[in-house]
C-alpha cells in the first residue's frame, strides 16, 4: 500500500514536472521566435481550419503560392482549391503538406510544382533549414511530424528542428528585441491570424495560399550568382525524386489524382541554365513512367503569357498579380479542355525559341572562379547571337571585357560594381544595345 | 559516443533501463557489454587493447596474491604488469615523441634521423584506463585489496562507461567493492536517480554553457595569437582557465552522475579548486584522482617527503615532470608540469623561511592568496592551452611586448553571450562558494516546496538545452581531456 502511494506521488511529480517543462517550452517559443511577418503562419492556419473540403491542392515552392490564384481557380475549376506554398519548399515538405491534405480532407487532385532550383540530392547535406522550418513549425504534432524532421536534415540540426526557440537563444538577451516580439504577437492582426500587408515590398497574403505582388521585374541586373546548369542525372537517385515517388504513391493509395506541372518563369531566368531541355525532358519521362500528366507553362506561347515581359513578373523569377492572374486563367483552360493544351504550348523549349526573334535576354552571375573574379553568362535565346561587352565600373574609366564574337562568357573583378554596355547583333547584322546593371 | 551527443542521449536511458529491469545477477554483464560497445563508438579495434590490459592486471594481479609470502615472485608479477600495461601506453602515446626528440638530437650531432614514425590513432582514453588497472595490480601488490575472482566483474571496473575515457581515475577500494555487490543495489531509489540526474544537468551545464562557449573566444586567440596583445591574451588565458575547470569537472560530474543512476557513487575528482590559497592546496582539489594515484604510487615509493628536503623536491619535480608527460607527449605539457613544481618548491621553501603559520588567515589575506594563486596557475595554463613549446613562449612574450587594444567583442563572443557567459560564470562561482561552505545544492533545493522544486528542475535543464553550444553552426566539441 505505501509502495503504491509512493510510485503514486512519484508519478505526480514527474507529470507536473513535464508539464512544467512544456509551459517553459511554449513560453520560449512564444518570446523568442517571431512569426508575425511570416506568410506559412495565416497559410497553415487556413490550411489546417478550412471550414470547407479541400478538393484541389497546389503544392510547391513560391513559383506556387505567387502564381495560383485560388479565386480564379475556384470558379474556374469548379473546385475549392488551396495554395500550400512557401519559399523553397522541398519535396519531402511537400510531401508531408500533401499527407495532412489527405487526412483531414477528401481531395480529388493534387498539382504538384517542378521547380528545378528546389531539387536536392540528399536531404541529410542540407545546411539551411528556413524553408523546411516555416512548414514544420506549424504541422500539428505527430509520429509522421517527427519522422519528417528526424529525416529532414543530419542529426546536428535536430536541436533547432524539434526546439523552435534554440534558434533564437542568442536572442535571450536582447531585451529590445523580445519587447519587440511581444508587441507583434500582442496585436489582433496576429491573434486572429489576419492576412499580412507587406507594403514596403508591394505585396500582401491574399487567401488560401495566394500571395500577390503589385512590383514590377528589373531584367536590366546580373541575374545572382549560380550554377547555370542543372545536375539531371543527380535527380535520378536523389531524396527528391524519392519524395515524388513517394507523392506518387500516396496518392495512388487514396485515388487522388496528381498532375505534374512548372510555374512560368521569365525567359531569362529559364534559359539561364544551359541544359532546361534536359530537365524538362527528364521531367516529361518520370511522369510518364508513373502515370500522370505533366504541363511545362514555360512552353506557353508568348501571346498568351509573354515571359519576356517584366509587367508580368515581379522580379526575375516570379509571376507579380497581373502575371499570376493570367497563368491561372491559362491553368484552369488546360485542365477543363485538353485541345487548348496544344493550341497554346509549344512541344518543347526548341521549338519556342526557334519561333522568337533573336534577342539578347540579359546577363548570369555564375560562382566565382576564386574570391577575386566574378564569371558571366550572356543569356540569349539563339546560339549565333555575337555581342561585345564593356564595362563602365563605378567612378572608373570603362574598358573592353570581352570582344565582338559568339562567346557567351566573360570575367569581371568580383568586388567591382558599375554598368555593362552590349553591343550585340545577329546574321541580318543590325546592331542593338543593352545596359545591364552588375 | 560524447556525454554531450545524441548517441549519448539515447544510449544511456536504454542503458539505465534494462540495466533497472533484468535480472540482479545480470546487471554486471550488462554494464559490460554497453560500457565496450560505448568505448567502440570511437574505435572498434582498440577495445581489444582494454581487453588485453584488463586480462594482464587480472592475472598478475591473482598471481601476486598467490605469491603472498615470496616478495621477489611478487615483485616480478608486478614489474610484468607496469611493464606490458606502461609499454602499451607508451607505444601508443609516446612514440612518435621519443622518435621526434631522437631525431632532433641526431640531427644536432648530424646522424641521419629515423625516417619513419608510428602512424597511431591514439586510443581514447587510455591513459585512463590504463592507470586504473595498474592501481589494482599495486593495491593487490600492497596488500590493500583482495583480487578479483570475477574476471568480468573485474573487466567491468576497468571499462565502466561513466569514468572510461576521461576519469575519475577510480581505486578498486572504492569502485570494485561495489561492482561485486551490484546485485545489492537498490536501483528504484528515486532520491539517488535525482540527484544523479541533477549532477548530470550541472556537468552539461559547465561543458555545453561555460567550457563550451569560452572556447569560441579561446580558440580564436590562441589560433591567432600573433594578432592580439597583453589585454586580449590575458582575457583568452583567464577564460581558458575556466575553460578546462568546467569541461574536465562538467565532464566528471556527468559521470558521477551517470553512476549515480545506477547507483555507483565515484570518487570526487575537483573541489573547488580556484578557490585554493596555494598550489599545493590546489592539486588537493584539481584532478584529485589524478594527484592522488601519482602520490600513493611514485610521490610515496620514492620516499614522499621522509628522506629529507633536497629529496623532497627532486621526488616534487620527477611527480609533476611525469604528470605533465601523462597529459601530453610534447614539452609544453612537461613544462606545465615543472612550472607547478617549482610553484610548490618556492612555496615550501618560502613557507619554511617566513615560519608561516598556515592556519591564521585573515579573510584579506584569504582573498589575497586565492587571488595570487589563481594568477599563477592561470600563466602555467599557457603552457596546457598552446600548441607546442614554442607556441606558448611565443604567447607570453607576445603578451608582454604588445599592448594594442582590440575590443572585447571582436576576440569571438558578441554581446548576447557575453552576457550569457558573465552569468553563467557568476552561477559556476556561486555554486563553488557553497560546495566549499559545505552546503548542499542538491539538499537546499530538495527542502523547498514542489511547485519551487519542479521550477528549479525543469530551468536547469531548459538553461543547457537553450543556451549550450551545440548544434548548427558550431564544430561538436570533444572534451580536452579526451585527449589524454
Amino acid at each position: 500500500m505505501y509502495a503504491k502511494k509512493k510510485i503514486f506521488l512519484i508519478s505526480i511529480k514527474i507529470i507536473m514536472f513535464l508539464a512544467v517543462m512544456v509551459l517553459i517550452g511554449k513560453g520560449l517559443r512564444y518570446i523568442l521566435y517571431d512569426d508575425s511577418n511570416i506568410y506559412t503562419r495565416t497559410m497553415m492556419h487556413e490550411f489546417s481550419h478550412s471550414e470547407q473540403n479541400i478538393d484541389a491542392l497546389f503544392v510547391g515552392s513560391s513559383h506556387v503560392y505567387r502564381s495560383c490564384v485560388p479565386s480564379i481557380l475556384d470558379e474556374e475549376l469548379g473546385m475549392n482549391t488551396f495554395v500550400a506554398g512557401s519559399s523553397a519548399q522541398r519535396m519531402d515538405a511537400s510531401y508531408q503538406l500533401i499527407k495532412e491534405a489527405i487526412k483531414n480532407n477528401k481531395v480529388k487532385k493534387i498539382y504538384l510544382e517542378l521547380y528545378h532550383a528546389v531539387v536536392e540530392t540528399k536531404y541529410s547535406e542540407r545546411n539551411q533549414m528556413t524553408s523546411t522550418y516555416i512548414i514544420s513549425d506549424y504541422l500539428p504534432f505527430s509520429f509522421s511530424k517527427i519522422k519528417f524532421l528526424l529525416q529532414a536534415s543530419s542529426s546536428i540540426h535536430w536541436s533547432n528542428s524539434f526546439i523552435v526557440a534554440r534558434r533564437n537563444f542568442d536572442k535571450i538577451t536582447d531585451f529590445e528585441y523580445l519587447k519587440t516580439v511581444w508587441q507583434n504577437k500582442s496585436t489582433d492582426s496576429y491573434k486572429n491570424y489576419c492576412p499580412i500587408i507587406k507594403n514596403n515590398l508591394h505585396e500582401k497574403y491574399e487567401t488560401k495560399g495566394y500571395v500577390s505582388s503589385q512590383s514590377i521585374g528589373n531584367f536590366d541586373e546580373t541575374l545572382e550568382k549560380s550554377s547555370n546548369y542543372i545536375d539531371v542525372l543527380a535527380i535520378k537517385n536523389s531524396d527528391w525524386q524519392k519524395s515524388v515517388l513517394e507523392i506518387s504513391e500516396l496518392c495512388k493509395k487514396n485515388n487522388v489524382e496528381l498532375v505534374f506541372f512548372i510555374s512560368p518563369m521569365p525567359e531569362l531566368r529559364l534559359l539561364s541554365f544551359r541544359n532546361y531541355q534536359e530537365y524538362d525532358e527528364y521531367i516529361s519521362k518520370l511522369a510518364t513512367d508513373l502515370g500522370v500528366k505533366f504541363y511545362d507553362f514555360n512552353l506557353v506561347k508568348h501571346e498568351y503569357l509573354d515571359t519576356n515581359n517584366p509587367e508580368n513578373f515581379m522580379d526575375t523569377t516570379h509571376l507579380n498579380a497581373s502575371g499570376s492572374e493570367t497563368f491561372s486563367h491559362i491553368f484552369a483552360k488546360t485542365q477543363n479542355d485538353p485541345d487548348f493544351v496544344n493550341e497554346i504550348m509549344y512541344q518543347n523549349i526548341s521549338e519556342k525559341l526557334a519561333s522568337e526573334t533573336p534577342t539578347l535576354l540579359g546577363i548570369k552571375g555564375l560562382k566565382d572562379e576564386n574570391k577575386d573574379i566574378s564569371r558571366y553568362y550572356i543569356v540569349c535565346n539563339h546560339n549565333d547571337i555575337k555581342s561585345e561587352v564593356i564595362a563602365i565600373p563605378d567612378n572608373r574609366k570603362e574598358y573592353l571585357v570581352k570582344s565582338f564574337d559568339t562567346s557567351a562568357y566573360f570575367k569581371l573583378p568580383s568586388d567591382e560594381h558599375g554598368l555593362l554596355r552590349i553591343k550585340w547583333s545577329v546574321a541580318d547584322g543590325k546592331i542593338n544595345y543593352r545596359e545591364i546593371k552588375y | 559516443m560524447l556525454f554531450n551527443s545524441i548517441s549519448f542521449l539515447i544510449f544511456f536511458p536504454i542503458v539505465v533501463f534494462v540495466y533497472f529491469l533484468c535480472p540482479k545477477r545480470l546487471r554486471y554483464i550488462w554494464l559490460l557489454i554497453t560500457s565496450y560497445y560505448f568505448y567502440m563508438s570511437w574505435n572498434p579495434k582498440y577495445a581489444l587493447l582494454i581487453a588485453l590490459s584488463s586480462a594482464i592486471t587480472y592475472f598478475a594481479s591473482k598471481y601476486i596474491y598467490r605469491f603472498k609470502g615470496n616478495k621477489d615472485a611478487q615483485k616480478i608479477c608486478l614489474i610484468l604488469s607496469l611493464i606490458s600495461n606502461l609499454g602499451i601506453l607508451a607505444l601508443f602515446k609516446y612514440a612518435n615523441f621519443f622518435i621526434s626528440n631522437l631525431n632532433a638530437l641526431l640531427s644536432l650531432l648530424g646522424i641521419s634521423c629515423i625516417d619513419k614514425g608510428f602512424d597511431f590513432l591514439l586510443p581514447v582514453g587510455i591513459s585512463f584506463y590504463t592507470f586504473q588497472a595498474l592501481s589494482y595490480s599495486l593495491d593487490v601488490y600492497y596488500d590493500k585489496i583482495k583480487p578479483e575472482n570475477n574476471f568480468l566483474k573485474y573487466a567491468l571496473f576497468v571499462s565502466f562507461f561513466p569514468q572510461l575515457v576521461a576519469g575519475p581515475i577510480e581505486r578498486s577500494v572504492n569502485l570494485l567493492p561495489q561492482i561485486q555487490d551490484v546485485e545489492k543495489i537498490n536501483v528504484w531509489n528515486y532520491e539517488r536517480i535525482k540527484q544523479g540526474l541533477f549532477l548530470m544537468i550541472w556537468g552539461l551545464f559547465q561543458k555545453l554553457v561555460i567550457a563550451d562557449r569560452i572556447s569560441l573566444l579561446v580558440n580564436n586567440v590562441v589560433n591567432n595569437w600573433t594578432n592580439y596583445g597583453f589585454l586580449e591574451i590575458a582575457t583568452a588565458v583567464v577564460l581558458f582557465a575556466f575553460q578546462i575547470y568546467c569541461d574536465f569537472g562538467g565532464y566528471s560530474n556527468i559521470a558521477k552522475g551517470a553512476a549515480r543512476v545506477m547507483g555507483f557513487t565515484l570518487m570526487d575528482n575537483f573541489r573547488e579548486p580556484y578557490l585554493a590559497t596555494s598550489i599545493k592546496g590546489f592539486w588537493r582539489r584539481w584532478h584529485i584522482s589524478l594527484t592522488s594515484w601519482f602520490t600513493d604510487y611514485i610521490y610515496i615509493p620514492l620516499g614522499g617527503n621522509r628522506l629529507g628536503l633536497s629529496r623532497k623536491y627532486l621526488n616534487i619535480l620527477i611527480v609533476f615532470a611525469v604528470s605533465g608527460l601523462w597529459h601530453g607527449a610534447s614539452w609544453n605539457f612537461v613544462a606545465w608540469g615543472l612550472l607547478h613544481a617549482a610553484y610548490q618548491i618556492v612555496g615550501d621553501f618560502k613557507n619554511k623561511l617566513l615560519k608561516t603559520d598556515l592556519t591564521k588567515t585573515s579573510i584579506i589575506t584569504r582573498i589575497r592568496k586565492t587571488l595570487i594563486n589563481f594568477v599563477l596557475v592561470d600563466f602555467a595554463w599557457i603552457f596546457f592551452v598552446a600548441s607546442s613549446l614554442s607556441a606558448a613562449l611565443g604567447i607570453i612574450k607576445q603578451m608582454f611586448t604588445h599592448f594594442h587594444l582590440k575590443p572585447l567583442l571582436e576576440l569571438g563572443l558578441d554581446k548576447n553571450n557575453w552576457i550569457i557567459l558573465i552569468i553563467a560564470l557568476i552561477i559556476l562561482a556561486l555554486v563553488d562558494i557553497l560546495k566549499e561552505k559545505r552546503i548542499s545544492i542538491f539538499s537546499w533545493i530538495e527542502r523547498r516546496n514542489l511547485l519551487v522544486r519542479v521550477l528549479i528542475y525543469s530551468l536547469s535543464i531548459w538553461s543547457v538545452i537553450m543556451l549550450g553550444i551545440y548544434g548548427a553552426n558550431y564544430d561538436t566539441s570533444t572534451f580536452i581531456y579526451f585527449q589524454f
